[in-house]
């Protein structure tokens, strides 16, 4: 069937005027995969999913959303209740935003798994460390984009999340009170912030969209790393299509029933995916007690606050995110994988523990103990890049195979 | 079954069923777009006809849109008779959505309302859905050469030149295809219409 | 690999546990067995209107709403009679004034539109604050006023069902009124949520198979390769 539809006329007229037909071939068809890539391979198509639901129900949400303040009585506000106008009035409106509400929380569930697979089979290295930027880049995005539409609902969550993410501009040295005032659009967080960041949550994906073809255009350029981190020879390469596009379908379909299974059965994710603060209206004059960001950005937050001044949580929150860009250049071992690297192994696992207690940590109120969990926890995030430069001066990595 | 064979079919069953997925999920995101729960508890709009005097003509919104109530006098009434010929559809038969259930007479037809005092109808020309001016008058003595010269009164659509009469019934030679749009409408009570 | 994937595990789990940890002093919440059934809701509406509705608004209920959502279904005379001159898209609002109520309780009743979704416990909080008026052991705050499962514990709505020093006998009755109420508001707060339910049955049985069709064909693709 594609097949057919490839080698038709209409297709063959199409690709003389634009190349479509090659780019097909190119990037979805003929595109050389290494024949043992396993399941964990599939969160890069499957995030390119998320991302196209994403974009839809955006779009559609966009046209009943009203990105204003004004008080509507009773504390609330237009843009909470056309909020609750979707969920109520507009046909299916409630599916739509769940979709949306899900997809944004399942996107970061799919990137770091698809991260955290790059830094084992050590996918970073060397030739692929543009690829890797790109990566962090669209990590780096999508935090903002999540960031500008969590405060679109105007709920005590998303006014305060925003007045204590906006602050961090206030830090900066000299031009803090200006920079903090140009990014409110006023002295606090109000109706002109509103506004710009409901501009910002449609500009921002825009900007995913161009970095994530780059990323995929980048990657068919350098080529699918594999589990054995070795070179690939000729007679283990299989075509994308058919070997890879139906694994994938296989890791789309069983990511579309745990998705779905939320989007139906417990869209509030208890509150990791709608906070039970955000159904209670944004109120200034009111911080609610215990408020947190989003399960996806508290590491980078409590890493923020576990540095006890304000510039240097803010220094080592942004020196954080660095090390994700310097990877590919800390990393001196010539071997890839981790099968192949104890040493190397071990300081991961460490790591992703290490981001996990970060990550609770900053979801949780402070207190005395969690704090010096958190402290001791960012020790062990810097410590896998500080260690990292060196470990292949000792480590003894197991012999590698031949071929995948 | 072959290898082959069970290949294909299975690569045509998981098409189709990714199809009808898709297909599935597009309806709800259409349904989206259609008019959501309150604005069709909007669509209806109530109003007490014995507001508007005697010769006197209203115009209320009902679905966004104006509806006119004109409170037709006895020579009104009288003057929609004899000028048949000057008519596209003297008796609303041409499409449903110019005629009601309630019309059963010819006089009700010709009269277009539930009292025939009371037109109730709505203000869209049939054209290209301008807001059609009231010239209740006959002749052109108050309106000049806009309305033809045997102009019975009625309302004279000023973007294309379309022309009805006090029952809202076009004109021939004129580029509106249908008579105006009949509301559905019904008395509460005495006085008081339910429209939509 | 299998580590990673553990890791991960690990930490989805120390995320989930979030909702266990709750740093108030507050008693902790009575369950409930919060029932979307129709006679349940009412029930719930009714106590609603009587009791609640001198206060509380719900600005996203219209009376009509009462009619169109099938879980209530009430029919158009049932409507009429509650409703009373208020129009029939008119929202279910208080007729007691902001300015009022600032003068009579020092705040203003808040909208209980959301009120289920917006605490935690949901509906168990709802049911417990109605069944947790008690005497203040300290005497400090005035019966009726004092409500262990509040936040500081004074609480500014006085005891609406009576709660206080009730008979033995009506206790059945009045936990029932809680629970219907708390019902109600919980089927409010999200009045399409059993409707999602049943979609959402259809979609991962469809989803499920599907999924069996993309493993059977992934077999089939992949019995020529060697791996």
């Amino acid at each position: 069937m594609i097949k057919k539809i490839l080698d038709s006329s209409a297709a063959q007229w199409l690709d003389d005027r634009t190349h479509a037909v090659q780019y097909i071939r190119f990037h979805l068809i003929d595109y050389p995969t290494p024949k043992n890539l396993n399941y964990m391979y599939a969160f890069g198509s499957i995030a390119l999913v998320v991302l196209i639901l994403q974009v839809l129900s955006g779009l559609f949400l966009a046209m009943d959303y009203k990105a204003a303040t004004l008080p509507t009585g009773n504390g609330f506000s237009l843009a909470f209740d056309s909020v609750e106008r979707i969920m109520r009035d507009v046909n299916y409106g409630w599916l739509i935003r769940y979709m949306h509400a899900v997809g944004a929380t399942t996107f970061f569930f799919v990137i770091y798994l698809h991260m955290a697979r790059g830094l084992y089979y050590g996918s970073y290295k060397k030739p692929r460390e543009f690829l890797w930027i790109m990566g962090v880049m669209i990590l780096l995005i999508m935090q903002a984009t999540v960031f500008f539409g969590y405060l679109l609902p105007w709920g005590q969550m998303s006014f305060w999340g925003a007045t204590v993410i906006t602050n961090i501009f206030g830090a900066v040295p000299v031009i803090g009170d200006w920079l903090l005032q140009l990014v409110r659009g006023g002295f606090s967080v109000g109706d002109p912030t509103l506004g710009r960041f409901f501009v910002l949550h449609f500009l921002t994906p825009l900007l995913l969209i161009v970095v994530v073809l780059w990323h995929v255009m980048a990657l068919h350029v350098v080529h699918s790393n594999n589990p054995t981190g070795v070179e690939t020879s000729k007679k283990n390469i299989i075509p994308f299509h058919p070997y890879y596009t139906v694994k994938d379908l296989l890791g789309i379909g069983v990511f579309l029933i745990i998705y779905s299974y939320f989007v139906f059965f417990n869209p509030t994710g208890n509150g990791l995916i709608i906070e039970v603060n955000n159904f209670n209206p944004a109120n200034p004059m009111h911080t609610p007690g215990d408020i947190s960001p989003v399960w996806y950005l508290t590491p980078w937050y409590e890493i923020l606050r576990s540095v006890p001044n304000k510039l240097l949580g803010i220094v080592g929150m942004g020196f954080a995110y660095v090390c994700l860009f310097l990877l590919p250049w800390l990393d001196r071992s010539p071997v890839r994988s981790a099968r192949y690297r104890p040493v190397y192994r071990m300081m991961l696992i460490v790591f992703f523990v290490a981001i996990g207690t970060l990550g609770y940590c900053g979801h949780h109120p402070v207190t005395p103990e969690l704090t010096l969990v958190g402290r001791i926890a960012s020790v062990f995030y810097f410590a896998f890049f500080f260690l990292l430069p060196f470990v292949h001066k000792f480590e003894k990595t197991k012999p590698l195979p031949e071929d995948v | 079954m072959t290898d082959q064979t069970r290949r294909a079919l299975l690569y045509t069953v998981a098409s189709g069923m990714g199809a009808a997925g898709v297909a599935t999920t597009v309806v709800p995101f259409v349904r989206s777009i259609q008019p959501a729960a309150d604005t069709l508890a909007a669509a209806v709009t109530e109003f007490d006809v014995s507001t508007v005097d005697e010769g006197m003509m209203k115009t209320i919104a009902w679905r966004g849109q104006p509806v006119f109530v004109l409170h037709r006098t006895a020579t009104m009434l009288k003057d929609l008779y004899g000028h048949d010929e000057l008519l596209r559809d003297p008796m609303s038969r041409a499409i449903p959505e110019v005629q009601a259930d309630w019309m059963k007479t010819d006089e009700q037809r010709i009269t277009r309302a539930i009292k025939p005092e009371f037109l109730v109808i709505s203000a869209v020309c049939t054209h290209l859905g301008c807001i059609p001016g009231f010239m209740p008058t006959e002749g052109q003595k108050d309106w000049g050469d806009v309305v033809p010269i045997n102009w019975p009164g009625g309302w004279h659509c000023a973007c294309h030149g379309s022309n009805y009469d006090l029952s809202g019934r076009v004109f021939k030679e004129v580029p509106a295809p249908y008579n105006l749009f009949m509301p559905p409408y019904k008395y509460t009570n005495d006085t008081t219409i339910l429209i939509g | 690999m299998k580590r990673i994937v553990m890791s991960f595990v690990l930490f989805i789990c120390l995320s989930g546990a979030t909702g266990l940890i709750q740093a108030e002093e507050t008693a902790p919440l009575k369950a409930v067995d919060i029932s979307l059934d129709q006679a349940t809701l009412k029930q719930g509406l009714g106590v609603f209107t009587d009791v609640c509705m001198g206060c509380h608004s719900l600005r996203y209920m219209t009376w009509k709403d009462l009619m169109d959502y099938k879980e209530i279904g009430l029919n158009r005379k049932a409507v009429d009679e509650l409703r009373g001159d208020a129009p029939l898209n008119a929202h279910m609002m208080t007729g007691l004034s902001e300015a009022d109520a600032k003068e009579s309780y020092g705040t203003v009743p808040p909208d209980l539109s959301v009120m289920a979704r917006a605490r935690e416990g949901k509906g168990a909080y709802i049911y417990s604050l109605l069944t947790g008026f008690e005497h203040d052991p300290k005497g400090r705050i005035m019966d009726g006023n004092y409500n262990i499962y509040f936040p500081g514990h004074r609480i500014a709505m006085s005891d609406p069902l009576g709660w206080l020093d009730h008979d033995a006998a009506d206790e059945k009755d009045l936990k029932q009124q809680a629970r219907a109420v708390a019902s109600f508001l919980t089927f409010v707060g999200d009045p399409h949520q059993l409707e999602r339910q049943t979609i959402g049955k259809w979609v991962m049985i469809f989803l499920i198979v599907l999924t069996f069709v993309f493993w059977l064909l992934k077999r089939a693709v992949w019995s020529d390769v060697e791996h």
